[in-house]
């Protein structure tokens, strides 16, 4: 705040003396980069010098001013000349109009004059800092961030090593003298200052050489100063918009002119002026360092970032997306793979823990697969089956038109199912029921077949079994009274279709009961046996005997030309029935071997009775007739047959029976 | 809103192959460095500053000879790379068969190689020694030299005087005139030599040029790039920085920036587009002056044999952005 004040105050003075001053005055802002009285004590004479080559009426005033100062005066408008860092120089430049720079100055040191300045970094001689590396965690002073050579040049430097100025403790001092002071007293580790000033301390006596020592000395023998950075032009010589181009041209004339050897330039301890320099250094220097006035982060908007990054994020954008999209698939696929994955299990463990035999084939109908089941179904093992085609299986009992209509349905893509007898590997042929089913390409033609297998051999004989026994007299074995109606039924259509005769005999053993309740239900079982198998036995073939139940049998003759034709079969039945048989006696402890006898009664129906009617066909009063006659043997003392007729009553016809009279004598032994 | 126009597609194929290219040009650095021969010449001063700056991104090693003889057999044996040389040192490696391309031109003399006497009267210069270095430069310089003041090579005594005894031999008055280039012709001039020819009267005719060996081009493509792009960098700081430059390359060759100031005055260092024009034939100048260079060295006996000049230069290492 004081400083403030001091640079209003000074402004009210200037703004007085131009009144107070008739004449035109020209007021010369110079920077005081060192105390003021020593930038006065150089540069008045310069100023004066100036007004002697203006000449009559015009005055150039010095006015040494610091930073604030020369800010205060620029905008008030005070100053009519500036002479000032160029770092300086470029802020002026940005904030106000300038005509631009008249020359640059030239210094002179040691006869040698140069038109660049840098910065130089000073520490005591026994400091243990010689890198500009090693200022990092130091102490460091600087004269005020306004300057170039005391500031910018260095943060160049560092940021030129990739070090970052937060990482130093910078401490402002005001002037590059009030820097050299700090370092001397060791109130700093090192400090920033210009070239040229290490010089002018000595040269005034302030200063010992060896008192300080220079970091990171470039080696520039042309150079008359020692210098730690890189170079860039001095300072800049400038007239504001407002002085007159005829002034201007005059000033600039005279600055060119200015001599080495001319008083005002030994004071200043220049050699003189040259042709303003290209600042584009400086420029190049603030903007890297984003400094002021280049310090505004510029607005960057899409458009600039897309002309100039453009092709690569649409390089690294569209990489991007390939990428991701790239997981994104990956993932679900792996998903995906893990789903089918565990159904594949799942399916295998189906197939293989299946107790149905399973097989696969390819669509050419090659066996690619079997399971457990169905090599033990088979019995052959799963090396055996793969390569050949389910015909290996094949029995023979279908005939192959029955396979080529399950191709047909299986080509068409139609599932199949049906019996099949199978033929195992041990010869042993076996029912099973064929479940086929196709499995279909993307372009559904058949890819694969699939054939589950049930064992239905079990079944089959279970069927074969009540199907004998719906038909057949377990004892004997004889057709029962179901199948003979059947044989009966199609016996009569044959006979009236040829105008055959036939004849139904009821048979009845005489002598059954005795024998039955003699030796027991077993010998009269067996006995029943052998006389049912010599019954038969005595019949033709084309002859039906079946039992009817107890003793009781029916002998169905058919295709009689004639009736008379069925008496010698009545004969041999008669014989049969009645002739010994021998059967094995099981005692407890003993075995011997008996011969029993029965007889046999029989009734005789035939049909048809009158050859004109044989339209009015019943089986059941056929059967009757014969039973009635039968009935007759029985009565007319058995072991005969009567031939039943419908007109006449029974006509009854005896057959001598010698042998039964031994029989009955054998039973009785 | 951003068309994609022919020239943005050009570019992305190019990132694209860059981007590419990446595990190869990682591949590369693991090779040797690249080895350029380089003398004495203030147009080769960039590279030296692209050094000091640390500007090469690929590692490279720049052999300093004492002359362009050393940089020439050097490149003929193998043991360089790359080099720079003259146009005409470059037209009698081709000429003897050693395969090399130019890529990169430092500079144009424009007044740098100059003729200078003890007096400036022409007719002091009857049956005056002429020294003068027996290169094509020298040979050229003299042709033009005699054709401007029409003389006569008999009018003059002529004395091979290589470079590096030209100041001694100035200095002990062995020669009257002396045919020479920066920055012994500044060192001369401060002793009595007066300018009286320049390569200002030979326009676009007296090249420098940076020369590679044809067969060390694959393994080197990176290295020779970065070296374009050191070269180019250090122009544009030549350019911006001019006083931090002449210091430094007055302190490398040991001489006041004022002489570098003069000796630059003498050079046009041709910028990227310039070298563009230049190297892809859109400025005819530079295949002129080789066919021309070719015939006065033929003329002269430098050369036995007419050099091949098919695919002798390629823009294809220029950087792509300007500096």
């Amino acid at each position: 705040m004081p400083r403030l004040l001091r640079a209003w105050f000074f402004i009210f003075l200037l703004a007085l003396s131009s009144i107070v001053h008739a004449l035109e005055t020209l007021t010369l802002g110079v920077f005081a980069y060192r105390p003021k009285p020593i930038i006065e004590a150089h540069y008045q004479p310069l100023a004066d010098y100036l007004s002697e080559a203006l000449g009559d009426g015009v005055k150039v005033r010095l006015a040494v001013l610091d930073q604030n100062e020369i800010d205060q005066a620029l905008s008030q408008n005070q100053l009519d000349l500036v002479f000032t860092n160029p770092a300086h120089y470029l802020i002026l430049r940005s904030e106000n109009t300038l005509t631009g720079v008249l020359a640059t100055l030239i210094r002179l040191e040691n006869q040698q004059p140069t038109n660049a300045l840098g910065g130089v970094v000073i520490t005591l001689p026994q400091s243990s800092l010689y890198r500009l590396e090693d200022l990092i965690g130091q102490r460091v002073a600087y004269p005020g961030v306004k300057m170039l050579g005391g500031y910018r040049v260095h943060l160049y430097e560092l940021l030129q090593r990739d070090i970052e100025v937060k990482q130093l403790q910078l401490l402002t001092k005001g002037t590059h003298d009030q820097v050299v002071e700090a370092v001397l007293k060791g109130e700093v580790d090192a400090g920033w200052i210009r070239t040229g000033v290490l010089e002018a301390l000595e040269r005034e006596g302030k200063l010992q050489a060896d008192q300080l020592r220079v970091i990171n000395q470039q080696n520039l023998p042309g150079f008359p100063f020692r210098v730690s950075t890189r170079l860039y032009p001095e300072w800049p010589f400038i007239a504001l918009p407002h002085v007159k181009a005829d002034t201007v041209r005059q000033i600039a004339a005279a600055l060119m002119n200015l001599k080495a050897d001319h008083p005002a330039a030994q004071a200043a301890q220049i050699h003189g002026f040259s042709p303003p320099s290209d600042y584009i250094a400086v420029e190049n220097l603030a903007r890297s360092l984003r400094l002021p006035p280049y310090d505004a982060v510029p607005e960057i908007t899409l458009d600039d970032v897309w002309s100039r990054y453009g092709d690569w994020m649409l390089i690294y954008g569209l990489l991007m997306l390939m990428v991701s999209s790239a997981i994104i698939g990956l993932l679900v696929q792996n998903r995906r793979i893990r789903l089918s994955e565990e159904q594949l299990r799942l399916a295998a463990q189906v197939f293989s823990h299946a107790r149905e035999p399973i097989l696969i084939t390819d669509h050419h109908g090659v066996i690619i697969d079997v399971n457990e089941a169905m090599c033990d179904s088979t019995g052959y093992n799963r090396p055996e089956m793969l390569g050949k085609t389910p015909s290996m299986l094949k029995s023979g009992r279908q005939p192959s038109s029955y396979y080529d209509e399950m191709w047909r349905q299986l080509r068409r893509g139609q599932s199949w199912s049906g019996e099949v007898w199978n033929r195992h590997k041990d010869g042993e042929v076996y029912a099973v029921m064929h479940n086929i089913s196709v499995v279909l390409n993307s372009q559904g033609k058949p890819r694969h077949y699939v054939a589950i297998y049930t064992d239905i051999t079990a079944l089959k004989n279970q069927q074969a079994v009540l199907e004998h026994m719906a038909h057949y007299d377990a004892l004997t074995q004889l057709p029962n009274r179901v199948l003979l109606n059947d044989r009966l039924h199609q016996a009569c259509v044959q006979a009236k279709r040829h105008t055959w005769y036939l004849a139904v005999v009821y048979i009845d053993l005489d002598g059954f009961k005795q024998v039955n309740d003699t030796y027991g239900h077993a010998v009269g079982d067996e006995l029943l046996i052998q006389v049912s198998q010599r019954m038969k036995e005595a019949l033709r073939e084309v002859d039906t005997l079946a039992r009817i139940g107890g003793d009781e049998f029916i002998a169905l003759l058919t295709d009689l030309e004639s009736p008379a034709l069925c008496e010698p079969v009545l004969e041999r039945l008669l014989a049969a029935a009645s002739s010994p048989i021998q059967i094995r006696l099981k005692d407890r402890h003993t075995e011997s071997v008996q011969s029993l006898a029965v007889s046999a009664s029989l009734g005789v129906a035939l049909y048809p009775d009158d050859p004109a009617e044989t339209d009015a066909l019943n089986q059941e009063a056929l059967i009757r007739a014969a039973d009635h006659a039968m009935y007759d043997a029985k009565h007319q003392g058995k072991n005969r047959f009567v031939i039943y007729s419908a007109v006449s009553g029974s006509e009854c016809k005896r057959i001598t029976a010698e042998t039964s009279s031994d029989e009955e004598a054998d039973i009785n032994r | 809103m951003f068309p994609l126009t022919r020239r943005r597609f050009l570019h992305l194929a190019m990132a694209a192959t860059a981007s590419a290219s990446l595990p190869a040009l990682v591949g590369c650095s693991s090779a040797r460095s690249l080895r350029v021969g380089i003398h004495h010449w203030i147009g080769y001063e960039t590279l030296y500053l692209a050094q000091e700056f640390n500007w090469f991104s690929q590692p490279i090693d720049l052999v300093s000879g004492d002359s362009a003889q050393k940089s020439m057999s050097g490149l003929a044996s193998g043991e360089l790379d790359a080099a720079c040389l003259t146009l005409d040192e470059a037209l009698r490696l081709r000429a003897e068969g050693v395969e090399i391309v130019l890529g990169l031109i430092f500079n144009v003399s424009a007044g740098a190689d100059m003729v200078l006497a003890r007096s400036p009267l022409a007719d002091s210069w009857q049956g005056a020694r002429l020294g003068y270095e027996s290169s094509a430069v020298g040979a050229l310089m003299l042709k033009h030299f005699l054709h401007a003041h029409q003389l006569q090579v008999e009018d003059l005594v002529l004395l091979d005087i290589p470079l590096y005894h030209q100041l001694e031999a100035w200095q002990a008055k062995e020669v009257d005139l002396m045919i020479t280039f920066e920055p012994t012709a500044s060192r001369l001039q401060q002793e009595e030599g007066v300018r009286i020819f320049d390569s200002r009267a030979l326009p676009d005719t007296i090249f420098d040029v940076l020369a590679v060996r044809q067969d060390r081009i694959k393994a080197h493509t990176q290295p020779i790039k970065a070296l374009l792009e050191g070269h180019f960098r250090a122009l544009n700081y030549i350019r911006s920085n001019r006083h931090d430059s002449l210091y430094r390359i007055a302190a490398r060759q040991g001489v006041e920036p004022s002489d570098i100031e003069n000796a630059l005055a003498g050079v046009i260092l041709p910028s990227l587009q310039a070298n563009q024009r230049y190297l892809s034939g859109q400025n005819e100048r530079l295949q002129l002056a080789c066919a021309h260079l070719s015939e006065l060295m033929l003329e002269t006996g430098i050369l036995a044999q007419k050099p091949n000049l098919d695919q002798f230069l390629t823009p294809q290492w220029l950087p792509l952005q300007g500096f």
